[in-house]
């Protein structure tokens, strides 16, 4: 009796992912169709006649390799920021005992909270004055910014329940405080590194709204963005060529998530559950 | 040796906040400036008060924009936490197929937004959509749902899809929490004679309690400040049907004649923002120490 709840239930919970993967199947399949056979039969198997052309299709239409490396780079920049700097802050407002410091917190906590959005006007002008606007340099500072405060909060969660003892070794042995957080802190915080880069990388690889007002698409395409400003226009009118071009955008991110699957889930779920 | 580590510790701090107030909290000042005069973006300004701000409430667009965020921004962080938490708790189960599960639940969340937009326009078109085609072979004309063309539908199309989009990382969360509950206790409780349900609302519900505030935050914020999908399903279409404060924002920040209008909706974007999470986690707060202190 128990037995047979049980499988029922992991039934009800498969049959649930099964609908919740339905794009995504869509995408897979699709893809690797022409456009009357989608039309005709779009949640069938594809007979492979067609093999990669829809993607090698999109790959010379889209320009996609400028738009994968300027995503790239955007994230890259915006990681370093993010991530990097905003460890060393979570060092000094998790573990240095003076209220300043604990206080900071408090206001890098508020910081998330603070939608992007509202700033996006003032964002705009700023970069002008600063000779950043179009470049990707500017963008990514706003990336930063925005994506830092998540990171510090992560990251304090996650150093408060390192033991004090380590560090005040190091320091009585004679070790700077840089030595410190590079030899002894660092090492221990790279689980949620990796989770927070690849949740945060994820974040600015599929974001449209930053790009599309602080780029102009010609000469900086990110992957959304051309994603979007390519079949904005065209519409549905060849559902193989937007499969395709679906898939070369989805790809990298997909590759990224899966390889890290295990890894970035766990440091996800300790940062969130003790901070 | 106090005072260096200190000193070290604001050398730490100093880049990334230098940049957080450059980038994120001196521009949000400038936009309440801005906001209570009749700047248009190039040349002088001079102060007005209010006015802009009791012009924008006479517009019915952004009003209706207003209330439909916070509509769709509680909505969606209630829906993601009901749904997240129900299926942590089936997946904590120990079911065999648990790590399949998991990911396949997780990857809506990593799916671009243009792509999950183009995916399910794709899908819910109105006349040439597989869902539809599918409920009128099933139920005739009849059937046949208007899903993104209709004003009346389009939210409820959009917080399904933001839902959809969102739980991944809310229902991780809940089954790590899930996890740092003691199974010895779970089992004392009932062993007392206490239900299922009585063990569940009165030691797991107050273990998880952090969890639920951290999940609830992050419903709230990426309902409120919804953009991407909107704009790339619909466009905030039917006729300003799904727009959001954020596509508002956009629209009046090209625009020239309405850029401090813009302004405005970004600080009352703010607001609305601070506001309704700040009152949430006094609400957290306030639970957690009833529950777990007392």
């Amino acid at each position: 009796m128990r037995q047979k709840r049980h499988l029922l239930l992991e039934l009800g919970v498969i049959l649930l992912a099964v609908i919740v993967s339905v794009p995504l199947y869509l995408v897979l399949i699709n893809a690797f169709k022409p456009h009357p056979e989608i039309v005709k039969h779009p949640l069938s198997f594809p007979r492979f006649e067609v093999g990669f052309d829809n993607m090698v299709n999109a790959f010379e239409k889209m320009d996609i390799v400028k738009a994968y490396g300027t995503t790239f780079a955007i994230g890259a920049v915006a990681m370093f920021i993010a991530v990097g700097l905003g460890a060393l802050a979570a060092y000094a407002v998790s573990r240095l005992k003076h209220p300043f410091f604990s206080s900071m917190y408090w206001f890098y906590t508020a910081c998330i909270l603070i939608p992007i959005q509202s700033a996006l006007i003032p964002l705009v002008l700023l970069l002008r004055d600063l000779h950043l606007q179009n470049s990707i340099f500017g963008i990514s500072f706003i990336y930063g910014a925005m994506l830092a405060p998540f990171c510090i909060f992560m990251y304090s969660g996650f150093m408060r329940s390192i033991p004090y003892e380590l560090e005040e070794s190091a320091y009585l042995d004679g070790c700077s405080t840089f030595r410190t957080f590079f030899q002894i802190i660092l090492p221990l915080i790279l689980p949620v590194t990796a989770s927070l880069i690849i949740v945060q990388f994820i974040s600015v690889w599929n974001d449209l709204q930053l790009p599309l007002v602080l780029l102009n698409s010609v000469d900086h395409p990110t992957v959304s963005i051309s994603l979007y400003k390519f079949f904005a226009s065209r519409n549905m009118s060849d559902l193989s060529l937007l499969f395709g071009g679906i898939m070369l955008t989805l790809l990298p991110i997909m590759i990224l998530f899966i390889s890290f699957q295990r890894y970035f889930v766990k440091g996800l779920s300790t940062g969130a559950v003790k901070g | 040796m106090q005072r260096k580590i200190y000193l070290s510790g604001l050398v730490f701090m100093a880049p990334i906040t230098i940049i957080i107030f450059v980038f994120l909290v001196y521009p949000i000042l400038q936009s309440m400036f801005y906001s209570l005069t009749d700047w248009t973006g190039v040349g002088g300004y001079r102060f007005i008060g209010l006015s802009n701000y009791t012009d924008i409430f006479k517009d019915e667009g952004f009003t209706d924009a207003l209330k439909r965020t916070l509509f769709i921004g509680l909505t969606t962080a209630v829906l993601a936490n009901l749904f997240g938490l129900f299926f942590a708790v089936l997946l904590d189960q120990s079911l065999k197929t648990k790590n399949v599960l998991r990911a396949l639940f997780y990857i809506p969340n990593v799916i671009p937004t243009v792509v999950a937009a183009f995916v399910w326009r794709y899908i819910l078109d109105s006349n040439t959509g597989m869902l539809n085609k599918g409920l009128v072979a099933l139920f005739g004309e009849k059937g046949s749902i208007l899903w993104l063309d209709s004003p009346d539908y389009v939210v409820y199309t959009i917080i399904g899809i933001t839902v959809w989009a969102m739980w991944g990382p809310i229902l991780i969360i809940y089954l790590a929490a899930l996890q740092g509950v003691p199974h010895e206790m779970k089992e004392a409780m009932m062993i007392d004679g206490a239900t299922k349900r009585q063990s569940f609302v009165h030691l797991t519900l107050p273990m998880i309690a952090p969890g639920i505030t951290v999940n609830v935050l992050i419903g709230l914020a990426n309902g409120l400040r919804i953009f991407d999908l909107p704009f790339a399903l619909t466009g905030g279409g039917p006729a300003g049907a799904s727009e959001t404060l954020s596509v508002k924002i956009y629209r009046y920040a090209f625009s020239s004649t309405e850029l401090s209008y813009g302004l405005s909706a970004s600080f009352i974007l703010t607001v609305i923002a601070l506001v309704v999470t700040f009152f949430f986690i006094a609400l957290s707060r306030k639970y957690e120490k009833g529950t777990i202190g007392g």
